[in-house]
């Protein structure tokens, strides 16, 4: 079956490329959400197997969200994108129990390559 | 995956990243640096370099890497937001919104900014904080607790793009439609028909809603034209070496759009007036026993169906001794007639074309286009203009506008062969005289309102016609109008009342008439004229 993946990013336009991306590779995109608030109240509609999570969100720290998500759905696994020059977050973010992370820029090989390392 | 399918998105994201920088940018100057500001900015910086490497613009991530670092540096202590800092990093956004630019035009690739590149990412304070060792740390978002935040509006898909020509057909056909239901009325009524009566109501009513949500659609905050204001006033002053804040009131109040379009450039000459001739230095300021930094307040408030635009500095004002000597000087008026006029009056003589007093041009206010622009722009949307000022303390420029242009509420009056209109805006009352009561004082007539002198003018004569003054018995029509800030009367044969009319722009030649600035048609298929009760004074 298809995983079924929520994108977290305050972006419009960075939802809409990464939504394109894996679609195109057959991922069901179920929910976007711009904000901390947006994302608690969607991801227990929609159980998302994979929450892709912009690491600057405007309205909450993103560790602590990410802390959230992992206590709301521990099944789930959180992907976290940053950009170049966050080493020290993304760290942290994977000692919280994040499983993987993008760096940007995104492209299609990049966000394929590590959503397929989390396995099925 | 092809990514230009991405760009417009990319463009318009990129645009308001860049806009709020600007603001932030301006207003962490003027408050002084606190933590979530400057938060803001990074992350306005952060997501553009993101977004811009996602999409392979080069050009654009690299120089937002560099704000990016520099607004890291100003989180961490190390640099100060100094003025110089401050100046370039808008440069970096001025540019930054030209890539953008080339972006949208399509352009293969994107003009490198290397020397200011350099000149940013080299930059340091003549001034470092001594203690603030630490290396630039991209990481402290993490530990720093961003304080509750508002996300920004999100696009949505409940709101679609339209072009402005659409809205102004809409418009158009509003306006037509209103037309035909008082051609429609008068139909009625000649017929004796009385089952028109029920239809006709709800027709009244349904074009009503119409007319309100055609307007809505056409409104936009006023913020829309005034988002750059601020960043205008800072690099003015600052290139004069003055310092000034500008205050924004009532940014979101709504105006149409053909309104915002038409005072947009009027504002900001008064505003680049202000900076330029009404704020004085910080020396002189002190010297005057101000405080160094001006102030410059631009309030926009809503008044039943106008909006009031207050435009207010606290620099040295007008002298009206200055502007009477000149005008006498320039032989605008007679000394006679500069001596009975009122310093209201004389303030309004800086809208009289080529009249400037400025003592040297600077490259400011070249004042090619000068306040006579700023009025004619102010009354051909139906608003009017004032000008109050105390030297020594400051003035204040007052635009009254309605807040739509197309449909106005008018007064028809009748005068000789002519209906004319006169926007009810501009109308304080109306009411009749006895040709005895009108004083005849130096050629100049006047009657007594409320206890003081208001001139008063046969609207016949204003309008170039023949004027026969009728018995002393017979009550003459009169209205009392405002007209540039202060109050004149029109004496009309007949007023005819009140009616909501559609205002047509004139063409060329009638467009080139004195004391009329549009026309429309009445129900019964009759042109009238609209007043411009400032000029017809």
């Amino acid at each position: 079956m298809n995983q079924t993946v929520m994108i977290v990013d305050d972006s419009f336009f960075m939802r809409n490329i990464l939504r394109g991306m894996l679609e195109e590779k057959g991922y069901v995109v179920v929910a976007e959400a711009a904000s901390a608030i947006e994302t608690m109240k969607k991801l227990h509609t929609h159980k998302p197997d994979i929450i892709l999570l912009d690491i600057i969100l405007p309205d909450s720290s993103s560790l602590d969200l990410l802390q959230s998500i992992i206590e709301a759905l521990p099944e789930s696994s959180v992907v976290v994108c940053s950009a170049i020059g966050q080493e020290l977050v993304i760290q942290r973010a994977l000692e919280l129990g994040a499983k993987a992370f993008i760096q940007k820029p995104f492209t299609p090989e990049k966000v394929i390559g590590v959503l397929e390392s989390l396995g099925g | 995956m092809g990514m230009s399918q991405y760009r417009d998105l990319f463009v318009s994201e990129a645009r308001g990243h860049l806009s709020l920088f600007n603001e932030l940018i301006v207003q962490l100057e003027d408050a002084g640096g606190d933590n979530v500001t400057i938060d803001e900015l990074f992350r306005h910086a952060h997501s553009l370099k993101g977004m811009a490497a996602t999409m392979g613009y080069d050009p654009i991530t690299a120089l937002a890497h560099v704000v990016e670092d520099q607004m890291t540096r100003v989180r961490s202590g190390e640099l100060s937001l100094t003025p110089t800092l401050a100046d370039l990093l808008l440069e970096s956004a001025d540019t930054l919104s030209e890539m953008v630019s080339q972006v949208e035009s399509g352009s293969e690739s994107i003009k490198e900014a290397t020397p200011l590149l350099e000149r940013l990412s080299l930059f340091s304070p003549e001034t470092k904080k001594g203690e603030s060792q630490e290396k630039p740390d991209a990481n402290s978002s993490g530990q720093q607790p961003s304080a509750p935040h508002s996300f920004r509006q999100a696009d949505s898909f409940k709101s679609i793009r339209i072009r402005t020509e659409t809205l102004d057909r809409l418009v158009n056909i509003t306006g037509e439609l209103i037309t035909n239901r008082y051609r429609l009325v008068d139909c009625s009524k000649q017929s004796g028909v009385v089952d028109f009566d029920n239809p006709i109501q709800q027709l009244t009513g349904l074009l009503r809603d119409l007319r309100d949500e055609v307007f809505k659609a056409r409104m936009l905050p006023f913020d829309f034209i005034a988002e750059r204001f601020p960043r205008l006033v800072r690099d003015l002053a600052r290139k004069q070496g003055k310092e000034i804040s500008l205050h924004l009131a009532g940014r979101d109040i709504e105006l149409d759009r053909g309104i915002l379009e038409g005072i947009a450039e009027p504002l900001v000459h008064i505003l680049r007036n202000a900076v330029d001739h009404g704020m004085e230095t910080p020396d002189e300021r002190v010297a005057a026993g101000k405080p160094s930094n001006g102030e410059i307040t631009l309030t926009v408030t809503r008044v039943k169906d106008h909006v009031d635009i207050v435009i207010e500095d606290d620099g040295c004002g007008m002298d009206p001794g200055h502007l009477k000597a000149k005008a006498v000087e320039k032989g605008v008026i007679s000394p006679e007639q500069a001596d009975a006029m009122t310093p209201q009056e004389l303030f309004m003589m800086v809208c009289t074309p080529g009249f400037s007093t400025a003592e040297t041009v600077s490259d400011v206010s070249g004042r090619g286009v000068g306040m006579d622009a700023v009025r004619t722009a102010v009354h051909s949307l139906g608003g009017v203009l004032a000008i109050q000022s105390k030297f020594g303390l400051g003035s204040r420029f007052t635009m009254r506008l309605p807040i739509t242009v197309s449909i106005i509420n008018a007064l028809l009056v009748k005068t000789g062969t002519f209906d004319i209109a006169f926007p009810i805006n501009s109308v304080k009352r109306t009411f009749e005289l006895k040709s005895s009561e009108i004083i005849e004082e130096n050629k100049q007539q006047s009657i007594l309102v409320e206890e003081s002198y208001v001139p008063v003018r046969s609207l016949n004569s204003a309008l170039g016609q023949s004027f026969k003054p009728d018995s002393d018995l017979t009550l003459i029509p009169a209205i009392l109008c405002e007209a540039g800030g202060s109050p004149v009367v029109f004496l009309v044969d007949r007023v005819c009342g009140q009616q909501e009319i559609f205002v047509r722009p004139l063409g060329l030649p009638l467009s080139r008439l004195r004391g009329i600035n549009g026309a429309t048609v009445t129900g019964d298929g009759r042109v009238v004229f609209i007043a411009d009760a400032a000029s017809l004074a």
